[in-house]
């Protein structure tokens, strides 16, 4: 089965992005497929920054989803609104646009939307 | 075709979710998707006839929601929001009305929904 997400919300002001990395480790675990569409203050839980002293590291959690196979994306124009560059963003999720939330749609079985 | 029913519920300009909405509502309408927007609950302010968001420097999305026919979407607005609100009819830009249970099979049928709260 492949579950498509789409992020809305950043990192530690909700518990969003952290539900979707239990939802997704576990899917993916369990031999399923995962994509995700970062999209608005999503695309923030992939910048390459991220540094909790502390504390659970979100931008370390989207790096082992994708290392366990998730395809994770986030909305380019979103990114650039809030002035995180490619340089600022983990190599291995890849900037995209409404294309990608749109082929994501067509081809999951399950879609899941967080937002606020 | 999958559909997907976009649900707008937050009031003009205070978030950027109806902004982001609309990004999103034309982006998947744009590329032949079925895409139902509906607004909702304070969503339905975006539909208000007359707005003028120069002054705090943002687009107007009363010229956003009236233009998303164009790209292929479908508006709605739920009729019980509106009432509850005291908005009248002629008040609104021009949309296809739907009461609660409307939305609610809207809500069913559709394939993804994608609220902007």
């Amino acid at each position: 089965m492949t579950v498509g997400f789409m992020i809305r919300t950043g990192p530690y002001t909700s518990q969003n992005v952290d539900t979707f990395y239990e939802i997704a480790k576990r899917l993916l675990k369990k031999g399923h497929n995962v994509k995700a569409f970062l999209y608005e203050d999503g695309v923030l839980n992939v910048n390459s920054k991220i540094n909790p002293p502390g504390e659970r590291n979100i931008r370390d959690r989207m790096q082992e989803l994708i290392d366990l196979g998730a395809e994770i994306k986030l909305c380019g124009i979103c990114a650039k609104f809030r002035g995180q560059k490619k340089s600022d963003t983990i190599e291995s999720a890849k900037h995209a646009g409404m294309a990608f939330l749109v082929s994501l749609i067509e081809k999951s079985d399950r879609f899941l939307s967080f937002g606020f | 075709m999958k559909k997907v029913c976009v649900l707008v519920k937050s009031c003009t300009y205070g978030m950027a979710s109806p902004g982001e909405a609309y990004r999103a509502i034309i982006g998947l309408a744009g590329m032949d998707v079925d895409t139902s927007a509906v607004l909702v609950d304070d969503g339905v302010f975006a539909a208000i006839k007359g707005q003028d968001p120069s002054v705090i420097e943002m687009q107007s999305l009363e010229l956003a929601y009236k233009s998303i026919g164009e790209f292929g979407a479908k508006l709605y607005i739920h009729k019980e929001s509106m009432e509850k609100r005291g908005i009248k009819k002629d008040e609104i830009i021009e949309a296809n009305m739907l009461d609660t249970d409307a939305l609610r099979k809207m809500i069913n049928e559709a394939d993804a929904v994608i609220t902007f709260t």
